[in-house]
């Protein structure tokens, strides 16, 4: 389906993909990295708007720059979501249809049925300035599926979506699978992609770290320290809790004292049996969380194994 | 890529029609009308000389408002979708770019041309009434002078209005090809070289030189000298003995060659939108 043979993309001195092999068979994928890992220049250059300065890419056994043949197959929903203010969903999403080479009726019948799947029936004659940003990232799913291509690409499609939204386009995006169709999804969360496919991508500073399955990524993950702050009543109490119970890689306290920032190598574990340890101390644990910077943090530890420096 | 041509042609005269673009359309429209009106206000009976107001309105809407309207609707069609972040759902299409250019190409050339001739609609609305030539009045009898000079005035402005008007949508298409060109090469700096060139070519045009040949004004001032029949020694030393077909055929040439010129370009340009640009 999707094959890079040493693929490198130069902007000027800046690395945007660097040396990226990969053959993808026909199947579903999630392209995890954080934000400006590379993500949308390696998908940029699948969908053809971008040529690799080094070697080749291949899409249904074709270069996809300036091929109808390969575009024809292909649906592409990118990040943005600035669209039209003045035109209407149902309007936007006919237009592209007619570039795809349907005919004005068949355009917008097409158009009609999949902002229906989407859940735009409501609000498909409405202008898109009027739009929320659910609503723009359902527009942007309908005019990526609605030609019926084979291979769909997503680029953080569930950005701005509530649960209920985020439920429903992970159902519809699972279906897509089940129907035998490809995906290649990009989010810088993990848990997104896990809920729509098993098969990973690792992308960070523009290199493909590694790859499989959601078990072989786990795995590789536990071997990383993943950042957890704590924001609470008594830090340094805590934060000798955690060392006596080996819990911990690493402890600082940021925010003058008030958060926590442990390391850890087991989250899911100190997530279960933090209340534990908590009971009868009389500390009061206001906020945990695990911001995206665990995930750089993640990324940039999965680096340093790709360097051979860990 | 007729049908996709059509399409994003259609797409976007709607998506134009707001009432916004209609203002501007009607302020750029009435900057001749304006004009002329002052000039005549002050006494300058631009009325009574054909060639004057000819000359007048040549300048001010084949030459400014067509062109200022280009500015506007042409050179930036690119760069709207790039920088409004919609050109990558529209580059992923079998279509391909080139539908997409001579589409936007299309609409706003038509879109200029349209406020040319709305332009030159109300800058004649000014001239109207025809009032008699002087050299006209002095050979007829006072009796009758009026309406038969009148009617003779008449025709002068409905021929000069159709030369204008020709000239007008010759006009848009060969400037639109060039502004596209412009718009392609330099995304972001497309509308300060459309100007710059223009300048270029008012200067160029006036030089003795082969040079000038080159430029899409000297043959739009052929055809109107041309095309008003206006008989000087000066003009034919000027323009030659070219055709009016010739400047014709110069300026439909420039217009396809320029698209090409660009649509190529444009086939072999990346572009994604700015925060994608670098990692």
């Amino acid at each position: 389906m999707i094959a890079l043979d040493h693929v490198t993309k130069l902007y000027g001195p800046v690395i945007g993909v660097n040396d990226i092999t990969l053959s993808l068979p026909q199947g579903a994928y999630g392209l995890i990295g954080p934000n400006g890992s590379g993500k949308t220049t390696l998908l940029n250059l699948v969908t053809g708007q971008l040529w690799p300065t080094l070697g080749k890419v291949r899409v249904f056994d074709a270069g996809p720059c300036n091929n109808p043949a390969v575009l024809r197959r292909l649906g592409v929903c990118p990040e943005h979501d600035v669209l039209y203010p003045d035109v209407t969903g149902l309007e936007w999403v006919t237009h592209l249809m007619r570039l795809h080479g349907f005919g004005r009726r068949e355009a917008r019948r097409r158009a009609e049925a999949t902002l229906d799947l989407v859940g735009m029936a409501h609000a498909m004659r409405r202008r898109m300035g009027g739009y929320s940003r659910g609503m723009r990232q359902r527009t942007k799913l309908a005019q990526a599926v609605a030609h019926d291509p084979e291979l769909l690409i997503l680029d953080e499609p569930l950005n701005g979506l509530d649960p209920v939204g985020r439920h429903e386009i992970t159902s519809l995006l699972v279906d897509w699978i089940r129907r035998g169709r490809g995906l290649l999804l990009a989010s810088h969360m993990l848990h997104e992609v896990e809920a729509v496919t098993q098969s990973f991508l690792l992308i960070c500073g523009g290199r493909l770290l590694a790859s499989g399955s959601a078990e072989e990524v786990h795995t590789l993950l536990a071997e990383v320290p993943n950042e957890i702050r704590i924001r609470t009543s008594d830090a340094s109490a805590l934060a000798r809790r955690l060392v006596e119970e080996r819990a911990v890689e690493s402890v600082r306290f940021v925010d003058g004292g008030e958060t926590l920032v442990v390391a850890t190598r087991s989250p899911t574990s100190l997530y279960s049996r933090l209340p534990h340890w908590l009971e009868g101390t009389g500390i009061e644990v206001r906020e945990v969380r695990s911001s995206d910077e665990s995930l750089q943090a993640l990324f940039n530890a999965l680096m340093r194994i790709h360097r051979g420096d860990a | 890529m007729i049908r996709a041509t059509w399409a994003v042609f259609a797409f976007e005269c709607r998506r134009q029609m707001s009432g916004w673009r209609l203002l501007l359309t009607l302020a750029l429209a009435s900057v001749p009308a304006a004009i002329l009106w002052l000039i005549e206000h002050q006494g300058g009976r631009l009325v009574e000389r054909q060639e004057a107001w000819s000359l007048a309105l040549f300048a001010l809407v084949p030459e400014i408002v067509c062109l200022l309207g280009l500015l506007l609707w042409v050179t930036p069609v690119v760069q709207a979708e790039v920088e409004g972040k919609t050109w990558p759902y529209l580059v992923v299409r079998p279509a391909g770019k080139t539908p997409i250019l001579a589409g936007k190409y299309a609409a706003g050339v038509l879109w200029s041309t349209l406020t040319g001739w709305a332009a030159l609609t109300l800058a004649l609305g000014v001239l109207w009434p025809p009032q008699p030539t002087p050299h006209a009045s002095s050979v007829l009898t006072a009796e009758d002078s009026t309406s038969r000079v009148s009617d003779e005035s008449v025709q002068q402005i409905l021929h000069g209005s159709c030369v204008l008007a020709a000239l007008v949508a010759l006009s848009c298409v060969s400037y639109g090809s060039l502004f596209a060109l412009l718009g392609v090469i330099f995304l972001r700096r497309g509308m300060i070289f459309a100007v710059a060139y223009t300048l270029l070519e008012f200067i160029v045009r006036w030089i003795p030189a082969m040079i000038r040949q080159a430029t899409v004004q000297y043959h739009l001032q052929g055809l109107l000298v041309h095309w008003m029949h206006w008989e000087n020694p000066r003009f034919e030393a000027f323009f030659g003995k070219t055709e009016p077909w010739q400047h014709v055929a110069t300026l439909l040439g420039y217009a396809v060659v320029l698209f090409l010129v660009a649509a190529a370009v444009l086939r072999r340009r990346e572009l994604v939108a700015a925060t994608e640009a670098a990692p």
